[in-house]
């Protein structure tokens, strides 16, 4: 049976998939992930099947937490001991080890059982974009990013600033200082 | 305890089935439970009556479990032609197809040429009523191999 | 406490099932079998229910207590013990058995089948030529006469031309396109002794042909089972042996894929061939459609060939050249019209309405052969 062989070889394949996390929210996408290491993904998705995918996360570093909560959010861990109890902030989180929010947030949306760390080794997660060669072969297809990375105001030419449409014009004595110059400070108003 | 039938016997007293072949009933359920439940009557008996009520209870359940089942399976293969699984369900029952959900399940397993000529029907319903907001275009940021093509030619 | 239940009530040996007319090497293995219990038959059981009734009363009889009783349990375990010992029972041909009808049986077959066979070509179809040989030798010692030449040689290879003849017929006209090997691979197939001798088991055949051996081989069961279809088409119509044929034989087909039954050993090699053939000059090109997990043990590879830059097949398998090497079998089946999208062969009323149009081609492979 051969060609029965090969058909059931190429359906129960794992497929390898690129993620860029650019200006993306860990906890939107880490519920993305966890579908694809389940294998909710595929029609022949089954609880007791082991039909999970790879997915390679790059750029970790520069993701997008939501309103302040790079500030308020606290990382809760606890010695054991007595007055053991530590809260880090996402931020020093993050810069402790930028690939472990996201990995964490995956870790969150799958489901608390056994085989969870099993998929968890299937996430492959870069801090930035330089991958392996090695990784980079076995990749075949790519997930849709859930959000659109904004564009700063320091990307846009002078032309689309100035063509930019607008409500009202500024007064003539309301001056914005250049962001761009030397002496940048808060808004004056003379 | 008045046993009229016995009169009937000339040779002896009739004596009803050994106890044993009523614990060998309940064995028969029990051999695959661990420890004394397996082999011990009274724990066995009290296991057992408590797996038939648990029976009884979950056999509701298992129409719901699958459905979920089926539920992901058709989403996982609405996505794969770009429409989402409410919107796929929606505009069938408004074409009056009503297909099953076990049927939509194995369609999406076993023929998935069948569900793509589905779900294109489905799309064209949406877009002509205008039910939905269908994103047909091919999002940002996402690479595909027709963009290579005219690299690789040159 | 086994051992004890195990002195107490002694069990009734089976040689009492067995039955009065047994060949003499049977009869010693019967015998290796009750040595194995090293007991006597009691004399109380060997005499059976009414006579110990008579003799002792209901005073210790054993089936005090009813079909439940308590002994019972123990008992039981005993006689399990002692049959595991004792091992399976020889498999003994049905004749042996004292209600075998023989002519009643022959009769039981054609009616089992729904169809008329004379009765003598029947008989002669179900004699193997080790048994005639056997007989004969026998029957001069008592001084009869017995025709050596009643046996099923001479049916049994005409019925194998019509069975390979209408196969041949059969297939060429479902798949036109399939070259000769490939027809020829699926008729060795379907006429092999495993797969008639399967057939002949469940018809009935094994039971009813007369051989010196047993228990029966599968080329024996072959024969007979041609020689029966050679009968059936003597008795009645050769297009009723042809219906016999696609209801038992081509039916074996069921479940199975033609092009796993020919086993290609060089694929690539004969697309080009067949390409060559039909004029076309250009030759196929093999492209990497899609893989996944390249460097992994667990990768996936998709291969499409292309002709004159149009596609012709699509193959998948663990490396690129094992998916290359599917690519040119699934355009292969294309070219030969036995692919996965193609129709299965019709059985039954459906396949009825083509016997005319098969039997003319069976008439062409018929006249060629001879």
């Amino acid at each position: 049976m051969a060609f029965n062989r090969v058909k059931q070889w190429t359906t129960f394949a794992r497929v390898w998939y690129l993620f860029d996390a650019k200006w993306q929210d860990p906890i939107i996408s880490g519920r993305v992930l966890s579908k694809y290491l389940l294998g909710k993904n595929k029609p022949i998705y089954s609880v007791g099947s082991d039909c999970g995918d790879y997915v390679v996360v790059i750029n970790s570093k520069e993701i997008a937490l939501k309103d302040d909560l790079w500030r308020t959010y606290n990382y809760f861990h606890h010695t054991g001991y007595a007055k053991g109890a530590t809260y880090t902030p996402a931020w020093e989180y993050h810069e402790n080890d930028p690939t472990r929010i996201i990995k964490n947030c995956t870790k969150n949306a799958l489901p608390p059982k056994i085989y969870r760390n099993s998929l968890l080794s299937r996430l492959l997660v870069f801090p930035d974009d330089k991958v392996p060669k090695d990784v980079i072969k076995n990749i075949t297809d790519q997930i849709q990013p859930s959000m659109t990375p904004p564009k700063r105001l320091t990307e846009f030419s002078e032309d689309e600033i100035q063509n930019f449409p607008r409500l009202f014009e500024w007064p003539k004595e309301f001056i914005i200082d250049d962001l761009k110059g030397e002496n940048n400070q808060t808004v004056k108003i003379i | 305890m008045v046993h009229l039938t016995n009169t009937l016997n000339r040779f002896g007293y009739i004596h009803g089935p050994h106890r044993i072949y009523k614990r060998m009933q309940v064995f028969r359920f029990t051999w695959h439970y661990y420890g004394r439940h397996r082999r011990c009557y009274k724990l066995a008996v009290q296991r057992l009556h408590k797996a038939w009520l648990h029976a009884t209870r979950n056999r509701k359940m298992k129409g719901l479990l699958y459905k979920e089942i089926w539920q992901t399976r058709i989403d996982a293969a609405c996505k794969e032609h770009g429409i989402k699984y409410f919107e796929f369900t929606e505009s069938l029952t408004r074409q009056n197809i009503h297909l099953n959900h076990a049927v939509l399940n194995d369609l999406a397993i076993y023929e998935p040429r069948t569900f793509k000529s589905l779900c294109n029907v489905a799309k064209q319903h949406i877009v002509n009523t205008g039910l939905y907001n269908l994103t047909l275009e091919e999002p940002e940021g996402v690479f595909n191999r027709s963009m290579f093509t005219d690299e690789l030619k040159q | 406490m086994l051992q004890q239940w195990h002195e107490k009530f002694k069990i009734r040996s089976c040689s009492q099932n067995v039955p009065t007319q047994l060949p003499e090497s049977l009869k010693l293995e019967i015998q290796t079998i009750q040595s194995i219990y090293k007991e006597k038959v009691d004399e109380n059981f060997r005499m059976g229910f009414y006579e110990k009734f008579i003799k002792d009363g209901a005073k210790g009889f054993s089936l005090r207590g009813g079909p439940f009783a308590k002994w019972r349990y123990p008992a039981n375990k005993v006689i399990y013990r002692k049959r595991l010992v004792a091992g399976p029972e020889p498999e003994r041909p049905r004749s042996v058995w004292s209600n075998w009808n023989y002519d009643s049986e022959i009769y039981a077959f054609a009616k089992r089948l729904n169809e008329n066979f004379k009765e003598g070509l029947l008989r002669q179809a179900f004699i193997d030529p080790s048994y005639a040989v056997s007989e004969k030798s026998k029957l001069q010692d008592i001084g009869l006469e017995f025709d050596i030449s009643q046996n099923n040689a001479v049916l049994a290879k005409e019925g194998e031309n019509i069975c390979k003849n209408y196969i041949r017929a059969l297939l060429n006209f479902w798949y036109p396109k399939l070259p000769t090997q490939g027809v020829e691979a699926v008729v060795e197939f379907l006429t092999n002794s495993q797969s008639m001798a399967y057939i002949s088991k469940n018809i009935g055949i094994m039971d009813l042909v007369k051989t010196q051996e047993f228990p029966v081989q599968n080329e024996t069961l072959r024969s007979t089972l041609f020689a029966v279809i050679a009968a059936l088409s003597q008795s009645e119509s050769p297009i009723r042996a042809h219906l016999f044929i696609n209801d038992f034989v081509v039916t074996q087909l069921v479940g199975k894929d033609i092009n796993e039954i020919w086993r290609i050993e060089n694929p690539m090699g004969l697309l080009c061939d067949e390409l060559k053939k039909s004029g076309n000059k250009a030759l196929p090109k093999a492209r990497l459609i899609w893989s996944t997990g390249a460097n992994t043990p667990t990768s996936a590879f998709v291969v499409g060939l292309y002709l004159d830059e149009k596609f012709l097949s699509k193959g998948y398998g663990e490396t690129a050249e094992i998916a290359e090497e599917m690519a040119a079998r699934d355009a292969l089946r294309r070219l030969f019209g036995t692919a996965e999208e193609n129709a299965p062969l019709p059985y039954g009323e459906k396949a009825r309405k083509f016997s005319e149009m098969i039997n003319s081609i069976y008439e062409k492979f018929k006249n060629s052969n001879i």
